[in-house]
């Protein structure tokens, strides 16, 4: 796994860096001009393609509306990127609860409750509420633990916490509020009682290993300025992209969703999942929606993954705005193992082709511009693995063909990627770019295994049902 | 290390970006506009063709391109060639008609009518040749190796499966089997000319040779796939076949084979079969029959046709449609016919008969219509017979089953023998040779066709009989030398040919 740490020019060498804003990574002009340049290039190119596909309709037939589509999608994404703005600063300073569900977290959860004690927010608009599951290991007493040990809170809460009682299902020491669920409950409902727990009017999704940037939580919550948007997305950076080549792709993969898929769909005011490793919703909006989220049903069995993008699409049928906000970053830890990697993989394409559908329920009415993106995005992406198969399966059976049209295009779009990656980020990661573009193609197929497990509740990472866990964004 | 990696990327993207273009323009031929047409110096050579009854001239083409090969004739050829057959007041027909009309059936046809057919299933038939036909309102049948028509948008130098069913679609255009695989030459054992594998046991790749079951089961699997291409893409089973290169009954290494293709053929559903791809009219200077039009009764698995080539002109297409609409010229007297001599010169002298001059090898030709010359009886005399000239009488020449390849019975009359011969297609055998006591340079002689039964009586000698190849149907009377030496004359003195 670590093979890539000797890589002669540095890549992935070394310990993984402290976490760098975006702005201390930012190309110089003339390599962001270079890049756009080529990003244009491939766009004009596979408008080309495009092109030649639909002037040849007779002979193409319906494989040519497959590419017009998929490209016409990929084309979109780009362009809208391109109109993309951070929502603009005008002083917002609401109250924020942060809400931590955790289960069987040990003693990391203490770090987390401290972290987020750091952030940087004015301490009377800021509180924390974390939710243990039911562990059955020790996080409720590490819990406790951190609240004593934390100065800010003082003797006062060490006196409070000297004896903790030890069945106690809610501790409130200053602005930091406990809740202990005697059983598994599940992330849903551990969610849900932190919710209820507060008056905040803002909550903040943050997962037990995610750690905000400098600066992130004023910069998420600028965008309820508008009273029409429900949720902000912040932007999530792998923490350990310089582990191993898995990691790696992923981290590159991240960025370019957020910074092409997440952009792009904010434009349209339809980000259709504020991920849980580091959103924001506004309290008013979730309210209502709360009991049915947490109950939710799809084909006869309770939902257990997903809740992130759940929440997001109850609030777009709610015909609230989602957006994204590319200066509210954070940073958190990708699986580094393959194993776990494709349980994850499996259970965020199982949220997808579940919340996907239900989606198109109601995006034509709620968020009509939104509408002919969502369709094809879905379409395609549940026809991708069967064009995947067929493009692998048509030349044994047809010799004179070969697949080299589609890999090409994949090609030119990985390339695309990498290029846009190039032009806002110096890291020297933007190879694993066009790896992981591959990479996560060729893992397509696993759309069909994870339709086929659609109504099996099982978490995936840990095989437990209702961990606190959401390591990583939706999306990605 | 990453800048190498970036520019080798950016090389990389240059390359392969035309490339992409390039490749996914799909192959879709565009139809070319039929070519203008002066038919003003075309038309004057030929004289206008005359009304025809009762028989229907199939017109055969292969491909019509820009490209050189002997089959391919040029769009602009082409577009001569049907503004041509147009303008003599030429009608097509349909697969139908000709069908009834072989069944005997009174079947409506339109004036000079006529069938066009397009062997293999060449783009060009789409791109080039549907144009035209449409231009003159002209329908056609096409011939499909259904094996290489391919799927759309993959280049070929077949139609594709759109191009067909557009085809198809016109109206125009009816199709039939050349079958799917087997319009090839292929190794046979014992003959290094490769040889048409639907009618060859072939050399296996183990060395052996195919069994006549083994062929049976290739060329049953082959029809049958052809027919459900049919299905598939058209929607109908093919009722009408062409056979590959025209080569029905020969050259076959086992004469088991044509029979038993006729029962394969019909058990695959196919009730008509056209041979002769490329029977031309017998031009000066060739040895093939005369061209023959479809009529009633003909053999419904070997019907005859002309074929055009890239040196066909369309004055050549007019006169074939008129030496195969002939009407039956019945058997009197052989005198009053014109004789058309190859590598010979015939003169009709009335007191004395018909003179051939020939330098070496040469034959006379009466230009009638001998469909109808079945069973018959020729006497004449012959004169100029010498030890360096030998005449030579032929019989039932040139109308056989296989038509393409002719066939005929040889009578030569030599100073001191007489030899009999019978040649089917390529194949030849002497039926006797019979040594004659005194030396003479004319004789008399009676020869007698009827059936399968030959007999000839030379001056008062005996009568020689023997059986004659059934393939062997009808046919003209000719007349040809084999000489030495210049000056020597042949003749046929006061021929009589009567009906049996």
């Amino acid at each position: 796994m670590k093979v890539f740490r000797s890589h002669p020019d540095g890549l992935l060498a070394g310990d993984n860096p402290a976490t760098p804003s975006g702005d201390s990574l930012k190309p110089p002009t003339p390599m962001r001009i270079a890049t756009l340049g080529g990003v244009l290039a491939i766009c004009v190119l596979i408008g080309g393609h495009v092109w030649i596909k639909l002037t040849h309709l007779p002979v193409t037939g319906v494989t040519a509306l497959y590419t017009a589509a998929i490209s016409t999608y990929v084309l979109s994404r780009f362009a809208l990127a391109a109109f993309y703005r951070s929502p603009r600063d005008v002083g917002l300073e609401p109250t924020v609860a942060i809400v931590v569900p955790a289960y069987n977290e040990g003693p990391s959860i203490a770090r987390t409750m401290l972290s987020c004690l750091t952030l940087d927010y004015p301490a009377d608009k800021l509180e924390i509420v974390l939710v243990n599951d039911g562990s059955t290991d020790d996080t409720w007493e590490h819990m406790l633990s951190a609240l004593s040990e934390s100065a800010e809170i003082g003797a006062a809460a060490r006196e409070a916490t000297a004896a903790p009682p030890r069945k106690a299902s809610v501790v409130q020491v200053g602005r930091v509020r406990c809740i202990n669920f005697a059983t598994n409950r599940g992330k849903r409902a551990a969610m849900a009682a932190g919710i209820r727990g507060t008056t905040a009017e803002i909550l903040l999704f943050i997962d037990s290993d995610s750690a905000p940037a400098e600066g992130s939580l004023r910069k998420l919550v600028r965008g309820f300025a508008d009273s029409k948007v429900g949720a902000i997305s912040g932007l999530t950076h792998a923490r350990n992209a310089r582990t191993n080549l898995l990691t790696a792709m992923q981290a590159t993969r991240y960025y370019v969703s957020f910074q092409l898929l997440k952009s792009a769909e904010s434009v349209l005011g339809a980000v259709v999942c504020c991920s849980g490793c580091f959103a924001a919703y506004r309290r008013s909006a979730v309210e209502p929606l709360l009991e049915s989220w947490e109950n939710q049903r799809f084909l006869g069995v309770a939902c257990t993954y997903g809740d992130d993008r759940a929440l997001t699409n109850s609030l777009l049928r709610s015909g609230w705005i989602t957006r994204f906000d590319c200066e509210a970053e954070a940073w958190t830890d990708v699986p580094e193992r393959y194993g776990k990697f494709i349980r994850q993989q499996l259970r965020w394409k199982k949220s997808w082709a579940r919340e996907g559908p239900i989606l198109l329920t109601h995006i034509w009415r709620t968020r009509p511009r939104a509408f002919p993106s969502v369709l094809i995005a879905t379409l395609a992406g549940m026809l991708s693995p069967l064009v995947l198969l067929y493009n692998a399966l048509e030349p044994l059976r047809h010799p004179g063909t070969s697949p080299l049209i589609y890999l090409i295009g994949l090609y030119f779009v990985s390339v695309a990627y990498a290029l846009l990656y190039r032009g806002l980020r110096s890291d020297g990661l933007w190879p694993y770019v066009i790896l992981g573009t591959w990479f996560y193609v060729a893992f397509s197929a696993q759309l069909l295994w994870a339709i086929v497990r659609l109504k099996d509740g099982a978490w995936g990472t840990r095989g437990l049902v209702g961990s606190g866990l959401r390591k990583v964004p939706e999306n990605a | 290390m990453t800048a190498l990696l970036g520019v080798s990327i950016v090389l990389a993207s240059l390359s392969l970006g035309s490339l992409w273009i390039k490749k996914s323009i799909p192959y879709d031929p565009k139809r070319a506009s039929p070519p203008v047409v002066g038919l003003a110096s075309v038309h004057t050579s030929s004289p206008p063709l005359e009304d025809y009854a009762d028989v229907i001239p199939v017109i055969n083409f292969h491909v019509v391109s820009t490209r050189e090969g002997p089959y391919t004739v040029t769009p602009a050829r082409f577009a001569e060639e049907m503004a041509v057959l147009a303008s003599a007041g030429v009608h097509t027909v349909r697969l139908a008609q000709i069908e009834a009309l072989i069944r005997g059936e009174r079947v409506p046809l339109p004036s000079k009518p006529v069938m066009l057919t397009f062997d293999d299933g060449p783009v060009s038939d789409y791109t080039a040749i549907d144009p035209i036909l449409a231009e003159h309102g002209f329908t056609a049948v096409g011939f499909l190796i259904t094996g290489q028509i391919v799927g759309p948008g993959r280049p070929s130098y077949y139609l594709n499966t759109d191009e067909l069913k557009a085809l198809a679609r016109s109206g125009r255009w009816e199709f039939g089997g050349h079958t799917s695989a087997q319009h090839r030459n292929a190794t046979i054992l014992g003959d290094s000319d490769p040889k048409p594998a639907l009618i060859n046991r072939l050399r296996l790749p183990n060395g052996t040779e195919e069994t006549l079951d083994q062929w049976r089961q290739r060329v049953r699997v082959d029809l049958s796939a052809s027919q459900v291409f049919f299905r598939r893409v058209l929607g109908y089973s093919a009722t009408s076949f062409a056979f590959p290169f025209g080569a029905s009954d020969g050259p076959t290494n086992d004469p088991a084979i044509p029979g038993q293709l006729d029962q394969l053929l019909k058990g695959a559903g196919y009730r008509i079969a056209f041979n002769a791809e490329d029977v031309e009219d017998a031009g000066p200077g060739s040895q093939a029959p005369a061209p023959v039009g479809v009529s009633a009764g003909e053999s419904a698995l070997r019907l005859p046709r002309f074929g055009a080539k890239a040196q066909t002109t369309s004055n050549e297409i007019i006169d074939g449609i008129r030496v195969m609409t002939r009407p039956p010229t019945p058997m009197n007297n052989l005198m009053k016919v014109e004789w058309t001599g190859y590598d010979a010169t015939c003169q009709l002298d009335p007191g004395m008969g018909l003179r051939l001059r020939t330098g070496s090898y040469g034959t006379c030709v009466p230009q009638v219509n001998h469909k109808e010359w079945v069973n018959y009886r020729l006497e004449a005399d012959i004169t100029g017979v010498s030890p360096a000239a030998t005449g030579i009488i032929a019989v039932r020449d040139g109308d056989t089953a296989t038509n393409g390849n002719g066939g005929r019975i040889e009578v030569a009359i030599g100073e001191s023998s007489f030899s009999v011969r019978e040649q089917v297609g390529d194949l030849r055998r002497t039926l006797g040779d019979v040594p004659l006591d005194a030396q003479a340079s004319s004789r008399h002689f009676v020869i007698t066709v009827s059936g399968s039964r030959l007999t000839l009586q030379v001056d008062g000698l005996p009568l020689w009989a023997a059986n004659i190849d059934p393939a062997i149907r009808a046919g003209n009377v000719t007349l040809a030398a084999t000489v030495q030496g210049e000056g020597q004359e042949v003749a046929l003195v006061k021929p009589k040919l009567s009906p049996l």
